[in-house]
């Protein structure tokens, strides 16, 4: 199991150009943005540019916690790999195990590294346990984009199929999670929809750290639910795909 | 009476409207080499995937060394080379058959499997640039890397051309030759009558011979065939050969039908000394094969 997931990092880590995207991209458009648009248009009590760092390694942990997941994984489904592991003794479920592991280590740097570039550029200045706390939380808030990525890879027959899904939730977890506008610019429905996503869970509980307040259980419940029913839908695909027919 | 290594009994498992085999019982004993033969939709890959646990039957038992095929396999005592596996991008050709030697409880050697399997030097290679001969030794590489006791092919040489599958199947017979159990499904009669020690006729999800290929090719009566051309033979002496059956002419070529083509070669020769354009042909056991599922239709 161990050496499975340490196979499927070192797999990822040779496939630099997804790597880099999926890495650099976050931080680079966090730039991007914070020199273009320097006019801020949210009101959450904090630095402007703190803000939009979370806003941005939020999409980092989005961006790589479904696309290191999902396509990879309907890959190596479409070419008959996962029933080929299936007929050895790895334990079932370990290459969903693998995939969740992958991505959630390569979550990190991609969240860590808008945090360096907000530092770096924007001057913005935590002390490093704070840093740490940001970073962890927001770190973790990727797991229900993993297992919804992951989800994407077991229920969606094909890796070309599987990219548009991941496109796809990208854009809307993104769009309607209130990361562009803030949700209380929306219409009422997607204001009420935007605080139920887990873009917005997480990006409140990033808020909530920066400005060193007590962490809002909305946000917990919402990323907590996410996490709980994606990886319950995922299991139920797994059992689905892998029993025997 | 030894315990067999794998077994189906009255096995019946429908695929969607059709019936995929049907009442189908078979036994592969230790250190057995047995052939699984038929036309695409006999049902080959349904009876490998009742003994890898891939598929449930409908009806009737499968066990593979007494125990249900999952558990067989949860125990390293099974490896496959399935019909469609494709290997993971990015990986390296030894790091894979290390990944899966590391999943069983008592296997091969690494570098015994990279001998095995004629991939010592492509051992650092990642498996995106191996041409389709050597992906399919590493797929074999990864069957056998656990060192399991059984065996299991499904038309593993089928993108092969002649020499990567007499290599193939050389390798494969070392693997099992220290008494291990080999069971492969194949639509080529050649190489079923020169790996297996039985052959398993399948039709349409049943079995329809299951013996040696000697046997079978007797047991049908199928004939060998000598050949040559009709210039200077006296054609109703021909006819009176020892053991010829049938005599037909084509084309200026006259073909005897024989069930002793050693005989009948001799009194040939005796007879028309100058003889041109002989041929002789084993009874093929693609006679025996129509024979046999003609048989079943209608």
């Amino acid at each position: 199991m161990l050496a499975y997931v340490r196979l499927e990092i070192l797999r990822q880590l040779r496939n630099r150009q997804a790597l880099l995207f999926r890495i650099a991209l976050p931080a680079a458009m966090f730039v991007l943005f914070r020199t273009l648009l320097v006019e801020d248009t949210r009101s959450a009590g904090l630095p402007p540019d703190a803000d939009a760092m979370v806003v941005f390694a939020v999409f980092g942990a989005l961006f790589s916690g479904l696309f290191a997941s999902g396509p990879p994984l309907a890959t190596e489904r479409a070419i008959g790999w996962l029933r080929q592991l299936r007929v050895t003794p790895l334990p079932p479920g370990s290459a969903v195990a693998g995939k969740v592991a992958a991505a959630m280590a390569f979550a990190l740097p991609s969240v860590a590294l808008v945090l360096i570039a907000a530092a770096v550029t924007q001057g913005i200045r935590f002390g490093m346990d704070q840093w740490a706390v940001l970073l962890a939380l927001l770190w973790l808030a990727a797991a229900p984009f993993v297992a919804l990525g992951v989800l994407i890879g077991l229920a969606v027959t094909d890796p070309e199929s599987a990219q548009s899904a991941a496109s796809l939730s990208l854009i809307l977890l993104w769009v309607l999670g209130g990361m562009v506008t803030e949700p209380s610019d929306l219409p009422a429905v997607f204001e009420t929809l935007a605080h139920g996503l887990p873009t917005n869970g997480a990006a409140e509980l990033g808020w909530a750290s920066v400005r060193e307040d007590a962490m809002p259980g909305s946000a917990i419940a919402v990323v907590g639910a996410w996490t709980a029913g994606t990886a319950a839908l995922t299991t139920l695909a797994w059992h689905r795909l892998a029993g025997p027919r | 009476m030894v315990e067999p290594v794998a077994c189906l009994c009255e096995v019946t498992r429908r695929r969607g409207d059709a019936l995929a085999v049907e009442d189908l019982s078979l036994e592969i004993g230790p250190a057995e080499t047995v052939a699984l033969l038929g036309p695409n939709g006999a049902g080959k890959t349904t009876t490998l995937e009742l003994m890898l646990g891939l598929v449930r039957p409908d009806r009737g038992l499968v066990r593979v060394l007494g125990t249900a095929p999952g558990t067989a396999i949860a125990r390293g005592a099974i490896g496959a080379m399935l019909q469609e596996g494709g290997l993971p991008a990015r990986a390296g050709v030894a790091e894979l058959v290390d990944l899966v030697r590391g999943l069983y409880p008592r296997p091969l050697a690494l570098g015994d499997v990279l001998v095995l399997c004629d991939l010592g030097e492509l051992a650092e290679r990642r498996v995106e640039a191996l041409s389709g001969g050597e992906r399919q030794r590493v797929r074999l590489a990864l069957a056998v890397a656990g060192g399991p006791e059984l065996l299991v092919l499904d038309e593993p040489t089928a993108a092969m051309d002649v020499a990567a599958r007499l290599s193939f199947w050389k390798r494969s017979a070392d693997y099992v030759s220290g008494g291990r159990s080999l069971v492969f499904a194949t639509h080529r009669l050649e190489e079923a009558e020169a790996v297996a020690d039985r052959i398993v006729m399948l039709s349409r999800g049943r079995v329809v011979a299951d013996a040696s290929p000697e046997e079978l090719k007797a047991s049908i009566g199928v004939r060998a065939r000598v050949g040559f051309f009709r210039d200077r033979v006296p054609l109703e002496l021909v006819e009176r050969l020892p053991a010829v059956d049938r005599v037909e002419v084509v084309e200026g070529r006259v073909t005897l039908q024989t069930f002793d083509p050693d005989r009948t070669l001799r009194a040939l020769l005796e007879l028309v000394p100058e003889l041109d354009g002989l041929e002789v042909n084993g009874p093929r056991l693609e006679e025996a094969f129509l024979a046999l599922t003609e048989g079943q239709s209608g």
